[in-house]
């Protein structure tokens, strides 16, 4: 296009030029479409500098909220931040009307065939349908035929992709009828977007998205059996593969704001044919299942043997009608790229209508005729698989040599069945942010239905996918592409909407007919990441102030320690793991060497004691229960284990302090954010139950180390004696507080000895940590309730924990009757079957709460 | 009590076929799904079937899979150390009567599947194409091809399949395991009923038939002089290929021979995963032993 748009107060949209395609914001001539202005109107009013501004806001939101997405092959990456574009596509209320109609329509056409397919089979017996669509297809679940769904609903929440060709229409490119994802993205683009641009959302009357979700909600809790209304408020849970899913984020952003319990495999079981929660506090029943795992993972029994996602015996549970899941098992069938020709025929004889949004033209080579279209035009056509499982990627015949297009022909030759040919479709184009300037970039727009009633309601709206380079012919978030929230505009008066943000308006869906659940009902998975967390978080940090010390102690020019005062403060840290053993006799090392040794400590992730790893074993436990944790928490953990992995590797000892000091204040806001906002819950007791059983193996450790080196010391008087030897150590654990002053004697020490073993007031005594303990185990759920696992653990628990208790004091008598010796000496045997009990507590709750049986086959 | 058939014409078997897993740690949890409830055919009666299940199971429950086959769920919801199944039916088999449509070339059976041209090459769709256990392979198109000339007719061509995979692979019980994929079957030419009878579904998928597998029993006869052993049978497989209408010719590679009223049919299904006697699922338990018994004789059928 050579007339470029004259657009006036956007300096960054000065030259933008869009191709031969339709352009979402641009006309042919070069106007701005008319429902553009009311945004264009209000971005003019900033300049390139504001608008960065406002990007870096929507950046910053975008990480608080700790919204990511998870790249397939990356593990390292594991978490990509999310690239939302901030400029929405804009759609006019009037058009989107038709798109509406039309997406409701291919709903319920969807749901008529699946009904059909899982049923009668009418479609294959009137040959409307081949029924090699069904037989040669590996997504068609033959276990699931006869498995009727409440209400008849096999879909509840259903998703279309649409592309706009050239004359202004939208296509349809694909469907997701199993699991879609993106609906809660859309909702996260939106309450993002719409509190940076919160004045121009309401400008421009913008649609809301929350209500949809409260239709979603209330479709899920009506499909409860009839059961669980009579007595008690139906259970809904969301069924996630795990945290290695690439929308794993999706998954705990939807339970949250649907309230609902996020769920794996493993958390539930099925009993008398009902499926239950595996809970704190016991089974509790489960009456609808909105999964995000994929049909054929969802019952090692009746599907894929070998899932482990799954739970054994879903199929049978749902086939006795006893839960309902969303979508019905089976429900992928209709992804396969094969059925798309047949659906203007179908939705005639199955709901008597004109199927309203085309398909893009495609030919399923299982037809002789259609195979032999395919073979003559594969220049202009795009090979796609007939069916998802078959996992082929996508070929654009254009792009194949001679030899490649030959070859292809071949395969297609030898199983028809599996290739459909599809013209290659030209995207239309928006706007979107790139090298400083809006460049026009192809996008593909998710639109999403749930069910409601007899029908389906639309999202108004949806999630935006933009390709990385103009004219690039794959839209995929796998592939590098950006989003954006999309607008629908034009219904209502402009600013008769009052502003007001998404998030805002979901929270009114927890007011909604069911009641919170009660605190036991604790997942016992999240029991355990909790207990992990808690116990990494603690770890990180006591290792972080070991090395702070140290690292000050080497490189404070103002004190320089003397090898003989950094010993003490090695040997700990080598008895305690975080340093391999320094021979400082032998070989003593330069400083320099030492240096090198703390930054591995700190920052090598291959050095399985260092910060790093650790930070990434928390990364691991917290991942699965950040929507246990309060805001705000997972995200501080993403950032400190960023940073430490990336920019602690080669840096200078300043570098590696700031660090420190950086990992040490995360602990302490992290656990400050964990005590003022943290409900006093089940979850809140195995997360500090965590925390003060690592201290204490850590205490322990302490004064043994502490203990060893005063008993040799004994030989040999040093100077400093016994109590300098101790200084050092707690100083550089940060427990200095404990010696009274300096100048104190034996006395005094062996005093900071015993507040430190035994005031149970101060919180960083060993005492205090075993009194913890004992009153979190009091106060779990009891034996007789616990589902799973061995029943006398709680108790066992309890009592090691006690056993521990009586150590401790005997190990305060024995240095305080420890005549002539220094009291300090007698403490690395007294404290001793401390060091064997301690580990013990953390194996006996395992046993009781976290064991989860894995399912093997028979 | 329906009436017997005259001795020529039909068979009557009481079968008894015993499962028995020993677990090492007591099983918390256990799901079954079996299929070992014979299902009704035109030549196959039903007398009688009783299913007997120790320790007694919390749920039982029967449904129909999507091939007809009767279904039943077992869930064991206490502890238990051991577990058996013990399946015991009195089925009489019919003789069949010589088809005509065996004798329809073999290129009008899979053209007619090609174009799914009428009702009933719908429904024989449904076993021929790849499913979990038999992978289309090319090296078993070249195989059988060699006895489906074109204008053979169909009954004979799979015969001289049958029989020249009889001749070519060789019964060994020890070659394989349930989970020994159909390449490599057929690349050591050894293995079992069950891979045999997927190596024959195999060729004949790969030429554009449908091919049903077939679980059940066969009857055998003890060598001349010696009593039959109590126990010495097992569960047996063979194929079934579709024929046009509503001709199905089952064909046994293992037994070199189409099936004889001496065959009991269970279940039918794609291959083994449809159809296996006893699957599950287990929680704790860590390993098990298993133990499959099965006999088959005679009933004599006097008159009532």
């Amino acid at each position: 296009m050579s007339d470029q748009p004259s657009l006036p107060g956007i300096e960054e949209i000065g030259d933008y030029a869009h191709g031969a395609v339709w352009d979402e914001l641009v006309t042919g001539d070069g106007r701005i479409r008319k429902h553009w202005d009311p945004v264009m109107g209000y971005l003019a009013q900033f300049d390139p500098a504001e608008l960065g501004e406002l990007r870096d806001e929507a950046a910053r939101l975008l990480r608080q909220n700790g919204v990511a997405y998870t790249i397939y092959d990356d593990p390292a990456a594991a978490d990509r931040p999310w690239p939302l574009d901030l400029v929405p596509l804009l759609i006019s209320a009037e058009e989107w009307r038709v798109v509406e109609a039309g997406v409701i329509q291919r709903a319920r056409l969807l749901n008529a065939l699946l009904a059909d397919i899982y049923g009668a089979q009418r479609v294959v017996a009137d040959d409307l349908l081949p029924p090699s669509l069904l037989h040669a297809n590996p997504s068609f679940l033959r276990p699931c035929c006869g498995v009727v769904p409440r209400q008849g609903a096999f879909l509840q929440l259903y998703a279309v992709d649409l592309a706009r060709s050239p004359d202004g229409g939208w296509w349809v490119l694909a469907d997701r009828s199993q699991a879609p994802s993106g609906a809660g993205y859309a909702l996260e683009n939106r309450s993002v977007v719409g509190r940076v641009l919160a004045d121009c959302l309401s400008a421009a009357a913008v649609e809301p998205l929350a209500p949809f979700f409260a239709a979603l909600r209330d479709s899920l809790c009506a499909l409860a059996p009839e059961a669980a209304d009579r007595f008690r408020s139906p259970r809904i849970v969301l069924l996630t593969p795990g945290i290695y899913n690439e929308t794993y984020f999706e998954h705990a952003y939807l339970a949250r704001r649907l309230d609902i319990t996020l769920v794996e495999g493993a958390d539930l079981t099925v009993r008398d044919r009902r499926v239950f929660l595996r809970t704190l506090g016991g089974l509790e029943p489960v009456d609808v299942i909105l999964r995000r795992l994929d049909d054929d993972f969802c019952d090692p029994l009746e599907l894929r043997t070998e899932s482990t996602l799954g739970v054994a015996g879903l199929v049978e549970a749902a086939r006795a009608g006893n839960v309902t899941i969303a979508n019905a098992l089976g429900s992928g069938i209709l992804e396969g790229m094969a059925f798309k020709p047949f659906l203007p025929g179908l939705a005639q004889a199955l709901l008597g209508e004109t199927l309203q949004l085309p398909d893009v033209a495609s030919w399923w080579c299982g037809g002789v005729r259609e195979r032999q279209y395919v073979a003559d035009h594969v220049d202009r056509l795009v090979i796609k698989p007939a069916f998802p499982a078959l996992g082929l990627e996508p070929v654009f015949g254009a792009e194949l040599s001679e030899a490649e297009r030959a070859a292809l022909l071949a395969k297609i030759a030898e199983r028809p069945f599996d290739f459909v040919g599809q013209e290659r479709v030209e995207l239309s184009t928006v706007p979107v942010h790139a090298e400083g300037k809006l460049v026009p970039r192809p996008l593909v727009l998710r639109v999403f239905a749930a069910a409601a009633g007899d029908g389906f309601v639309v999202m108004p709206g949806g999630l935006t996918r933009t390709s990385p380079v103009g004219g690039g012919p794959i839209v995929s978030m796998q592939h590098g592409g950006g989003c954006k929230d999309t607008w629908i505009v034009g219904a209502a008066a402009p600013g008769t909407r009052a502003a007001e943000t998404e998030s805002a308006k979901i929270v009114s869906l927890r007011g909604g007919a069911t009641e919170r659940h009660p605190a036991a009902s604790l997942p016992s998975r999240a029991a355990d990441g909790l207990f992990w967390s808690g116990r990494y978080v603690e770890r990180v940090g006591s290792g972080a102030r070991l090395l702070r010390s140290l690292l000050l102690g080497i490189t404070d020019a103002a004190k320089l320690w003397t090898m003989q005062e950094i010993e003490p403060a090695l040997a700990f840290a080598a008895a305690v793991g975080l340093l391999p053993p320094v021979d400082l006799v032998g070989a003593p090392p330069t400083v320099s060497e030492l240096i090198a040794l703390i930054r591995t400590a700190v920052a090598d992730q291959g050095y399985p004691s260092s910060v790093a790893a650790n930070l990434q074993r928390l990364m691991g436990a917290a991942r699965g229960v950040r929507d246990q944790l309060p805001p705000g928490c997972w995200q501080m953990i993403g950032d400190v284990a960023r940073k430490s992995a990336i920019e602690g590797s080669r840096a200078v000892p300043a570098r590696v302090l700031l660090r420190l000091d950086e990992i040490v204040a995360f602990t302490a806001a992290f656990w400050g954010t964990v005590d003022d906002m943290m409900e006093r819950d089940a979850g809140w007791r195995f997360l500090d139950l965590g925390r003060r059983l690592e201290r204490a193996i850590y205490l322990v450790a302490l004064f043994r180390a502490a203990s060893r080196i005063a008993q040799r010391s004994e030989g040999e008087p040093r100077a400093g004696g016994d109590e300098a030897l101790l200084a050092a150590v707690l100083t550089a654990v940060g427990a200095h507080r404990f010696l009274p002053d300096a100048a104190a004697g034996e006395r005094e020490t062996a005093s900071g000895v015993s507040a430190g073993l035994l005031n149970a007031s101060d919180p960083l005594s060993i005492a205090f940590q075993l009194a913890s303990i004992a009153g979190h185990l009091r106060a779990l759920p009891q034996a007789e309730h616990i589902a799973s696992g061995d029943p006398q653990g709680v108790a066992q628990s309890l009592a090691l924990t006690q056993a521990a208790q009586a150590v401790l004091s005997g190990a305060m008598g024995a240095a305080s009757r420890q005549e002539g010796a220094t009291p300090l000496a007698a403490l690395d045997e007294a404290l001793a079957p401390l060091t064997g009990l301690l580990p013990e507590i953390s194996n006996a709750l395992t046993r009781v709460y976290f064991t989860h049986a894995f399912a093997r086959p028979a | 009590m329906p009436s017997p058939a005259p001795p020529d014409a039909a068979r009557r078997h009481r079968v008894r076929h015993v499962t028995r897993y020993e677990y090492q740690e007591s099983v918390e949890l256990a799901q079954h799904v079996l299929h070992l409830e014979p299902r009704a055919l035109p030549l196959q009666q039903s007398v009688s079937w009783s299913l007997a299940v120790s320790p007694e199971p919390s749920v039982m429950a029967q449904h129909s899979d999507s091939f007809g086959n009767p279904v039943t769920y077992l869930a064991l919801q206490e502890p238990h150390s051991s577990l058996e199944i013990v399946s015991e039916m009195e089925v009489e088999v019919r003789r069949m009567m010589e088809d005509p449509a065996l004798a329809t070339p073999c290129e009008t059976i899979s053209a007619a599947l090609a174009a799914s041209a009428d009702p009933a090459a719908r429904a024989a769709a449904a076993f021929a194409y790849a499913s979990p256990r038999v992978p289309l392979l090319s090296a078993l198109r070249d195989y059988a091809g060699q006895s489906f000339s074109p204008g053979r007719p169909i009954g004979e061509a799979a015969l001289d399949l049958v029989h020249r995979i009889h001749a070519d692979f060789v019964f060994d019980p020890v070659a394989t395991t349930v989970s020994t994929p159909l390449a490599e079957v057929l690349e050591r030419r050894r293995g079992v009923c069950q891979d045999l009878a997927h190596v024959v579904i195999g060729c004949l998928r790969a030429l554009g038939l449908a091919a049903r597998y077939v679980s059940g029993y066969i009857r055998t006869i003890p060598p001349p002089g010696q009593a039959r052993l109590r126990g010495s049978d097992a569960s047996h497989a063979w194929v079934a290929l579709w024929c046009g209408g509503t001709c199905w010719l089952d064909l046994d590679a293992t037994n070199n021979q189409a099936a004889t009223l001496d065959y009991v049919t269970v279940a039918w299904g794609r291959d083994y995963d449809d159809v296996s006697p006893v699957r599950g699922v287990l929680f704790g338990g860590s390993s098990h032993t298993l133990a499959v018994m099965v006999d088959v004789e005679p009933v004599e059928v006097g008159p009532v």
